[in-house]
C-alpha cells in the first residue's frame, strides 16, 4: 500500500495512478449490485470523473479508496431505485444486504490471501485476465469463451494455464502446506 | 512409467481444476499425481487458488484499467479545456466590467465636476425653489437635495435629506425619482410629501395625482413597490423593510406654503408638528390638554401667532423662555 493520496492536490499522474490502482476492483464492486458490466463501468468513470472535477474543494475524512467505493455504492443503488424494477431492485437490495454483511464497502474483510489472489488476477495481462474471469466467475465452458473471444479453444486452455501458474506462483508463500485427499476432485466423474 | 511421458503442464490441470477434462485424462491425471509429492503438492496449490479466488466477493470482473483510463483521460482533458477557456470568458468578461467601472467612474466624475448639486435649507424655516425640470420643491428646514447636471435633461433624480414637499411637473418620459435612503418615491407628476424620520423611517403623503412608493428589501434582495393616490400616506419602516399604511395627518403636508391644517388633531400631536415646523418646543404636561382637539387652519409663519390662537381657543395659557413654551392650565 502506497502513502495516502491527498486528493485536494492530486495531479494527473497520481489521478491515473489512483484510477489504474482502483479501477478493476471498483467495477467489481459496482458490478455486484448492477449486475450488469457496462453500467458498472460507466459508474465507476463517473465516480472518478466527479472526484477530478471536485478535487480542490471535496473533503474526504476517511481514505479515498473508502470514499471511492462509498460513492460507488450510494450511485449503484440511487441506479437501482432508478431503474425502479421492484423484482429487480429487490434482487440488488439482497445482495446490497448480504454484501453489507460480508464488506464494508473497502474490501477490508477480506482475508490476506483473498486480497491477494485479487491483486494478482488484477496482475494479469488483459486478455489473460479476461479469460481467466468468464472461466472462473461467468462460469463460462472453454469452448464458450473461444467463440465470443474469436480465439482457439488451445488458446483458451493456454492463458487459464498461465493465469492458474501465475496465482500460485505469486502465492505460493501463503498456500496452505497441508496436502488435501483429492480423491473427492474425481468421484462426481 | 516414463516420467517425461506423465509430464502434466498447468493448462491441463487448470483444465482438469474448470472440470473440462474427460474420464481418460483424469485417469492420467492420477497417475501423475502418484509419481511425486511434489505433483500432489502443486494440484494441491492449484486448487486451493482456484477455490479461493471463486471465494472473491464481489467477484472480479473482466475490466480494462487502460481502455477506462484512456477513456477518462479524455474526459478529463475536455473538462480541463472547457475550464480553461470558461476561465478566458471570466478574464474577459471581468475586464468588460472593469471598463464599464471605469467609464462609470469618469462620468461620474465628468458630472460630479461639472454638476454637483446640492440644494441645502439650513435655514430654521422651510424654503421654496424651482427644480431645472420646472417642478416646484419646498424644503423643510435642515433639509437638502441632491441632482446631478442632467436633472430635467435625461433623468429626474433626487437624493433627499429631511423633509421636502414636491409639486413635480408631469412629464411621462423622465419620472421623477426621490430616493430618501431605504426607500423613495417615484412619480411622473403629481404632488407629494417626503420626510425622512429620525430613524430613517421614510413617511410619504400624497396631496394629488399617483406615486409610487418604493423600498429596497435587502432580505429577499428586491423591490418593494405601492401605489399610493390623492390623500394617501404610507410608512416606509426601516426596521422591517416594508411599506406600512399611514393615517394622513392634514399638518404634515401644509407646512412647505406656511398652511397647516389641523382636523381633530390632538394638542400633543399639533404641538409635535409645530416643535417641528419652527423649530421650537412646546412642553405641556396635562394630559387632559394634550387630549384636547384641534380644528384649525393656520396661515402664518408667526408661531407666536399660533401660540395665542391655541391658548385663546382652549383657555390656556403659556411662558415663553427664548424658543420654549410652556402651556398651563390658569
Amino acid at each position: 500500500m502506497e502513502a495516502k493520496t491527498n486528493i485536494n492536490t492530486i495531479d494527473k499522474p497520481a489521478f491515473e495512478l489512483l484510477f489504474k490502482q482502483h479501477y478493476s476492483n471498483m467495477c467489481a464492486y459496482a458490478f455486484n449490485f448492477v449486475k450488469d458490466q457496462e453500467v458498472a463501468e460507466e459508474l465507476v468513470q463517473n465516480i472518478f470523473f466527479k472526484l477530478w472535477v471536485n478535487r480542490k474543494s471535496i473533503e474526504i475524512e476517511s481514505s479515498v479508496e473508502s470514499y471511492l467505493f462509498r460513492s460507488i455504492r450510494n450511485a449503484a443503488l440511487n441506479l437501482i431505485k432508478h431503474i425502479n424494477i421492484r423484482e429487480e431492485y429487490k434482487k440488488h437490495k439482497q445482495s446490497e444486504d448480504q454484501w453489507q454483511e460480508q464488506n464494508d464497502a473497502d474490501f477490508s474483510t477480506e482475508t490476506e490471501l483473498q486480497k491477494l489472489i485479487r491483486q494478482a488476477i488484477n496482475k494479469l495481462p488483459e486478455q489473460r485476465r479476461k479469460i481467466f474471469i468468464q472461466s472462473r466467475y461467468d462460469g463460462l465452458k472453454y469452448r464458450e469463451i473461444a467463440d465470443k473471444m474469436g480465439i482457439s479453444i488451445k488458446t483458451v486452455e493456454n492463458q487459464m494455464g498461465k493465469a492458474l501458474g501465475f496465482l500460485r506462483t505469486e502465492l505460493k508463500d501463503y498456500l496452505p502446506v497441508i496436502l488435501l485427499f483429492f480423491s473427492h476432485l474425481f468421484l462426481d466423474e | 512409467m516414463n516420467y517425461d511421458e506423465l509430464y502434466i503442464d498447468d493448462a491441463t490441470l487448470t483444465r482438469f481444476l474448470a472440470g473440462e477434462t474427460s474420464a481418460e485424462e483424469q485417469l492420467k491425471i492420477i497417475s501423475w499425481l502418484d509419481l511425486s509429492e511434489e505433483n500432489r503438492k502443486r494440484l494441491d496449490q492449484l486448487e486451493v487458488v482456484w477455490l479461493e479466488a471463486g471465494n472473491l466477493q464481489p467477484r472480479p470482473v473482466a475490466v480494462s484499467p487502460k481502455l477506462a483510463w484512456d477513456k477518462m483521460e479524455q474526459r478529463v482533458d475536455a473538462y480541463e479545456q472547457s475550464q480553461k477557456t470558461k476561465k478566458h470568458r471570466i478574464i474577459w468578461l471581468t475586464s468588460v466590467a472593469a471598463s464599464i467601472l471605469v467609464i462609470l467612474f469618469v462620468s461620474r466624475i465628468w458630472t460630479s465636476t461639472t454638476a454637483p448639486l446640492t440644494l441645502a435649507n439650513l435655514t430654521p424655516i422651510a424654503v421654496t425653489d424651482t427644480l431645472p425640470d420646472g417642478s416646484i420643491v419646498a424644503l423643510n428646514a435642515n433639509s437638502s437635495l441632491e441632482y446631478n447636471k442632467q436633472f430635467g435633461k435625461n433623468n429626474r433624480n433626487l437624493k433627499l435629506h429631511g423633509e421636502a414637499f414636491f409639486q413635480v411637473k408631469r412629464n411621462a418620459q423622465l419620472p421623477f425619482i426621490v430616493d430618501a435612503g431605504i426607500g423613495g418615491v417615484k412619480v411622473l407628476g403629481t404632488q407629494f410629501n417626503v420626510k425622512i424620520e429620525e430613524n430613517s423611517d421614510v413617511a410619504i403623503d400624497v396631496v394629488k395625482g399617483k406615486v409610487q412608493v418604493f423600498c429596497f428589501n435587502i432580505v429577499s434582495n428586491d423591490t418593494i413597490t405601492t401605489i399610493l393616490t390623492r390623500n394617501q400616506s404610507a410608512l416606509i419602516q426601516q426596521s422591517s423593510r416594508k411599506i406600512l399604511p399611514k393615517k394622513q395627518l392634514p399638518t404634515a403636508i401644509n407646512w412647505h406654503n406656511n398652511t397647516i391644517v389641523f382636523n381633530d388633531t390632538p394638542l400633543q400631536d399639533v404641538f409635535k408638528t409645530l416643535n417641528e415646523h419652527f423649530n421650537i418646543e412646546i412642553t405641556c404636561n396635562d394630559n387632559n390638554i394634550n387630549a384636547l382637539p384641534l380644528n384649525t387652519i393656520f396661515q402664518t409663519d408667526n408661531i407666536d401667532e399660533i401660540i395665542d390662537v391655541i391658548t385663546s381657543t382652549f383657555d390656556l395659557e403659556y411662558t415663553k423662555e427664548g424658543n420654549k413654551y410652556t402651556i398651563t392650565t390658569p
